[in-house]
């Protein structure tokens, strides 16, 4: 391993870090505000595209350690892949906020406010108690507030990370082992 | 042994993806209308349909079925990657063409249960994702535990 290092200078990944992480963020965002289209009509179909979409996150990680081997026809480390996909993680969820934020600030300000009550009906409709309610929002920051905002941006880089970690470790082995 | 900082890390993290997995139930947490930790945490990486996942002690699991199958065999996986490796060196061609296969047959399961094809169950989805994380830990088990190739500390030397 580590053809990269032996021949001398090592190539950049920060190119591959950001077109994973762009193309990531746009996908589940696009499918996350779909998803919420749909489930404010109360579509079956919001079911269905949430299965397609299961673990569709962690392809940042497979995505930037397939271009970045492909790219320069290298192999690197497992380490290096997981670090990799780590980087790709975070830019992901920075896009994906900024693209959500631009969503329902701009293009439907209404947005945040229905899924919310939606959520709310949901609660009631599981037979949920008014105080059960209360105390189940409690736990969750006001819909497009910073706390909001800032909370989904420390619990994504979190979530994705980590699995990212995985994701790029895997992919490390299978682009850019030298097996 | 090879990359320990590495293999431990992994260690690490598996763990700590199947315990979050499980979601609050096993310690009597509530499920807080989703609200809880583990929930917002997997919430950009699982569709957490409640119809699709467990229930520990009557609170919905943080994932879903697949998904739990495949955090928690890939956990095992980690563990188990020393008597893993054994096999992985004894079939070293077929490993990535089945992990490959197993990705393939998920994916197709999906396919199918949403074509109306056929009818799978939280029991299939869980261990077909089960093999995915087993999969991907046989995959990498000859990086740590393969005792017949050089370190990657020593390379060159």
């Amino acid at each position: 391993m580590e053809n990269d290092q032996l021949n001398g200078a090592t190539p950049s990944y920060w190119n591959s870090v950001l077109i994973a992480g762009i193309i990531t963020a746009i996908v589940y965002s696009a499918l996350g505000i779909l998803s919420s289209y749909m489930m404010l009509k109360s579509s079956s179909a919001s079911q269905a595209l949430g299965i397609f979409v299961c673990l569709i996150s962690s392809m940042a990680g497979v995505i930037a350690n397939r271009h970045y081997a492909k790219e320069f026809d290298i192999s690197y480390s497992l380490g290096k892949g997981a670090l990799i996909g780590f980087l790709a993680a975070i830019v992901a969820v920075i896009v994906g906020t900024v693209i959500s934020l631009i969503w329902t600030t701009v293009i439907d300000p209404g947005l945040n406010d229905a899924v919310y009550q939606a959520q709310i009906s949901a609660m009631e409709a599981q037979g949920m108690s008014q105080e059960q309610i209360d105390m189940a929002l409690s736990f969750s920051p006001e819909p497009g507030s910073t706390t909001a905002v800032l909370m989904g941006v420390g619990i994504g880089i979190l979530g994705l990370g980590i699995v990212n970690v995985i994701s790029g470790i895997i992919s490390a082995k299978i682009f850019a082992s030298e097996e | 042994m090879r990359q320990k900082g590495l293999y431990y890390m992994l260690m690490m993290l598996s763990a700590l993806l199947a315990v979050l997995a499980v979601g609050p139930g096993w310690y009597g947490g509530d499920f807080q209308g989703g609200f809880n930790f583990q929930h917002q945490l997997f919430d950009l990486l699982c569709h957490q349909n409640p119809d699709r996942s467990f229930q520990l002690q009557g609170v919905q699991m943080a994932v879903c079925s697949r998904c739990l199958g495949i955090y928690l065999s890939f956990f095992l996986g980690v563990l188990l990657m020393a008597p893993l490796s054994i096999f992985s060196k004894k079939f070293k061609t077929f490993v990535k063409p089945a992990f490959f296969t197993i990705l393939i047959l998920n994916f197709l399961d999906v396919i199918s249960n949403e074509a109306g094809i056929w009818t799978n169950s939280l029991f299939s989805r869980f261990w077909l994702g089960a093999l995915v994380g087993l999969g991907a830990a046989l995959l990498l088990s000859n990086e740590f535990f393969s005792t017949n190739s050089k370190s990657e500390n020593n390379y060159g030397e």
